[in-house]
C-alpha cells in the first residue's frame, strides 16, 4: 500500500492532524510514535478487540486441565494415602491450577499479541524511510493512504503540511 | 492521587533521555567502576557456584542442618530471595494499575531484580534436597515407575508457584522491553549490535496499532500479576503455616509473608536504583522524590511488620497454649535472642526514621536503612526456620543451629551472584523504560 508519511513535533499536533485528515476523507492507516499516545488509540482501527476475553478463556481452559490432571493422578492413576487426607483434596488442588492458569493466560496473551501485531517481522519497509528513526525520539509520524492521482497526492501532501507537518514522504508499506 | 510529572523528572529532551539510558550499552567509555564492581561480584558468584558444587558432590552434611533443624539456611535464603523476587513484579504491576507516574524510571530495575532473585530462590530448595537429581519428580510426566506428584505437598505448590511466577514475570518484563530494544536497534552504530537487538526487538516499529495492543496487554498482565504475586508468596507462607509446629501454624502467615516480600523488595530496589543512578548519572529522572515516596511506603511496611509481630505475640498469649507461649518467650530470650532483637530493630524501629523527610531524600541514609531492612528481613526468615525447629513440641529434641562455612558461602555467594547478574544486565539492557520516561518528559514539558 502506498502511504504518505507526515512528521509532527508533538502528540497533540498528530491528533489534530488525524481529526483533520478524517474530515478530509483521507484514510488514516497508522501512526509511528515514540511512546503510546492514549488519545490516538480510539481513532485507529480496532485490532485489540477480544484480547482479554481470549486470555481469560485460555487461562480457564488450562487451569481446568490442570485440575483435571490433579484429580486423575491423585484418585485414579496414583492413589496415595497421605495422613488420612481425602484423595480428592480439592481445597489445595486449586493452588496449582490457579498459578498455572494465570501463566497460561499470559502465554495466550503473548501469542495473541504476536499474532495481532504480525511480529516477529525483522524487516519492514518503514525502516527504509529517513523519517522513521526519529520516531524513537521525538517525531510523531502519521501514515495516511496516498491518493491515487498525482494531483490528489500533491494536494494531500500540501494539506498535511498545512496541518503543521515538518516533512512528508511517500512510502510503500 | 498522583503528583505532576514535573515532580518525577528534570530532563525534558527525549534525545537526552535516550542518550543517557543507552549510554551504558552504546557509549565508548572505560566504565572503570562497573568493571571493579563486576569483578568483586564475580568472585562471590564463583564462591556460590563452588559451594553448590560442593553440596551436590559431598552432600548436605556440609550445611549446619541437623536432625532437629532440618531446614536451616537454604530455606531461609529461599524465602528471602523469593520475597525480593516477588516485590519487583508487584511494585511494577501495582504502580501500573494505579497509574503512578514515578513508576517509569524504576520499573525495569524492579522487574529485572525479580527475574534474577526468583531464579536464585529456585536454586535453594534444590540445593537443600540432598538428592537434587530427583527434583524432576516434581513434574507430572508419565514415567516407567508409575509415579505422579503428591499434590497435597507444599513442595509441589512451591514448585508450580515459582515456575509460573518466573515465566509470567519474564513475559511481563520482555513485552515491556521490546520497544526499548527497537530503539537500541535503531540507534546502535555497529552492525552486530543492530542485528542482535533487532532480533530481540522482533521488528517493533513504534506503530500506534502495536502500541495499542502492547499497552492493553501490559495492563492486563499487571492485573493478573497482583493476585499471582500475592498467591505465590502466600504459598511460601503456607509452607510453614500448613504444618503443625509452634510459631508456624498461624493464619496470618500468608499476608505477613506478602507484605514482608514487598517490604524487603522495596528496600532492595532502593539499593539497586541508588547504584544505577550514581553509576550512570540518572539523577535527572531518578529523582530524590522517587526515594522520598519509596521511603514512605517502607515506613508503612515497617508498621505492618511491627503489627504482625504483635499479632503473633498476642495470638500466643490469647490462645493459651503453653507451647506457643513458651515458644514466644524463647524468641525473646532463647538462644537466638540477639538476632530477634536485631530483627525488631532493623524491620520496625530503625525505619521509623522515615518519618523525617531528610532520611527519605538523603540517598546515603535511605540506602543504609534499606540495607538494614534487608538484613532484618533475612534475619526474620532465618529465625522463622531456626526458632520453631529449635523449640518444637518435644523438649528432648531441642537443639541449636550453627551455620557452617558452606552456609555462609551460599548466602554471600548468592548475593554476589545476584550482583554479578544485575551488573551484567545494566550494560546489556536499558535500565529504565525509555518510552515511558520520554512520555513523562513530554508530560512534564506540557505542565510547565
Amino acid at each position: 500500500m502506498n502511504v504518505l508519511l507526515a512528521e509532527f513535533g508533538s502528540p497533540e499536533a498528530l491528533i489534530a492532524a488525524v481529526h483533520a485528515a478524517r474530515r478530509r476523507n483521507l484514510e488514516v492507516v497508522d501512526a509511528f510514535t515514540p511512546f503510546p499516545v492514549k488519545e490516538l488509540a480510539p481513532l485507529l482501527p480496532e485490532i485489540d478487540r477480544g484480547q482479554r476475553l481470549v486470555m481469560l478463556a485460555g487461562g480457564l481452559l488450562i487451569g481446568g486441565l490442570c485440575y483435571l490432571l490433579e484429580w486423575w493422578t491423585a484418585t485414579i492413576a496414583y492413589p496415595f494415602n497421605s495422613g488420612g487426607r481425602p484423595l480428592h483434596s480439592w481445597p489445595v488442588f486449586f493452588l496449582f491450577p490457579f498459578e498455572f492458569g494465570v501463566l497460561a493466560a499470559g502465554v495466550v496473551g503473548l501469542v495473541l499479541l504476536l499474532f495481532k501485531t504480525g511480529l516477529p517481522r525483522p524487516h519492514h519497509p518503514i525502516f527504509e524511510c529517513d523519517l522513521y528513526a526519529r520516531s524513537n525520539v521525538d517525531a510523531f509520524l502519521l501514515a495516511v493512504k496516498a491518493p491515487a492521482g498525482a494531483q490528489d497526492l500533491e494536494a494531500a501532501r500540501a494539506f498535511l503540511v498545512a496541518q503543521g507537518a515538518a516533512a512528508t514522504r511517500g512510502v510503500e508499506l | 492521587m498522583t503528583s505532576p510529572a514535573t515532580h518525577w523528572i528534570e530532563a525534558r529532551e527525549a534525545q537526552t533521555i535516550n542518550d543517557k539510558i543507552m549510554a551504558p550499552l552504546l557509549a565508548r567509555k572505560s566504565w572503570r567502576n562497573w568493571w571493579i564492581a563486576t569483578a568483586i561480584a564475580a568472585i562471590f558468584a564463583i564462591l556460590f557456584l563452588l559451594c553448590i558444587a560442593l553440596v551436590f558432590t559431598v552432600g548436605i552434611g556440609l550445611l549446619g542442618n541437623n536432625t532437629t533443624i532440618v531446614w536451616g539456611t537454604p530455606l531461609a535464603n529461599y524465602v528471602w530471595w523469593i520475597g525480593i523476587g516477588n516485590a519487583g513484579t508487584l511494585i511494577s504491576a501495582l504502580l501500573l494499575i494505579t497509574r503512578q507516574k514515578w513508576r517509569s524510571s524504576i520499573n525495569r530495575s524492579a522487574e529485572t531484580m525479580t527475574l534474577i532473585a526468583v531464579a536464585i530462590a529456585g536454586l535453594f530448595p534444590i540445593i537443600h534436597l540432598g538428592r537434587p537429581l530427583y527434583f524432576l519428580w516434581l513434574m507430572p510426566y508419565p514415567n516407567s515407575m508409575g509415579l505422579w506428584p503428591q499434590w497435597r505437598s507444599a513442595l509441589i505448590w512451591d514448585f508450580w508457584a515459582i515456575l509460573s511466577y518466573l515465566l509470567f514475570s519474564i513475559i511481563f518484563w520482555y513485552v515491556g522491553l521490546i520497544p526499548d530494544l527497537a530503539t537500541v536497534r535503531d540507534t546502535a552504530t555497529t552492525p552486530w549490535r543492530s542485528k542482535l537487538f533487532g532480533a530481540f526487538a522482533l521488528g517493533w516499529r513504534n506503530s500506534a496499532l502495536h502500541w495499542k495492543v502492547q499497552q492493553r496487554f501490559m495492563l492486563t498482565m499487571a492485573g493478573l500479576a497482583v493476585p499471582l504475586v500475592c498467591s505465590v508468596h502466600s504459598i511460601v507462607g503456607l509452607d510453614f503455616a500448613a504444618s503443625l509446629m509452634p510459631g508456624w501454624e498461624e493464619g496470618i502467615f500468608p499476608p505477613y509473608f506478602v507484605v514482608g516480600a514487598m517490604y524487603s523488595g522495596f528496600a532492595m530496589v532502593v539499593v539497586l536504583i541508588a547504584g544505577v543512578r550514581w553509576g550512570f548519572g540518572f539523577q535527572s529522572f531518578m529523582t530524590k522524590n522517587h526515594f522520598d515516596v519509596i521511603g514512605k511506603i517502607m515506613l508503612m511496611g515497617a508498621w505492618v511488620m511491627g503489627i504482625t509481630y504483635a499479632v503473633e505475640w498476642f495470638g500466643a498469649w490469647y490462645g493459651g497454649d503453653d507451647t506457643e507461649r513458651a515458644f514466644t518467650a524463647f524468641e525473646f530470650v532463647g538462644h537466638y535472642w540477639p538476632l530477634y532483637w536485631l530483627m525488631l530493630a532493623c524491620n520496625v524501629f530503625i525505619p521509623q526514621l522515615f518519618w523525617w523527610k531528610r532520611f527519605r531524600v538523603s540517598i546515603p541514609l535511605i540506602v543504609v536503612i534499606s540495607i538494614l531492612v534487608n538484613v532484618g528481613m533475612w534475619d526474620e526468615r532465618l529465625l522463622i526456620v531456626w526458632n520453631t525447629l529449635s523449640h518444637g513440641y518435644l523438649a528432648s529434641m531441642w537443639s541449636v543451629f550453627w551455620p557452617t562455612l558452606t552456609d555462609w558461602g551460599l548466602m554471600f555467594g548468592s548475593l554476589g551472584f545476584f550482583a554479578f547478574l544485575y551488573l551484567i544486565y545494566c550494560r546489556i539492557i536499558p535500565t529504565s523504560t525509555m518510552y515511558e520516561v520520554r512520555e513523562l518528559a513530554h508530560d512534564a514539558a506540557g505542565e510547565r
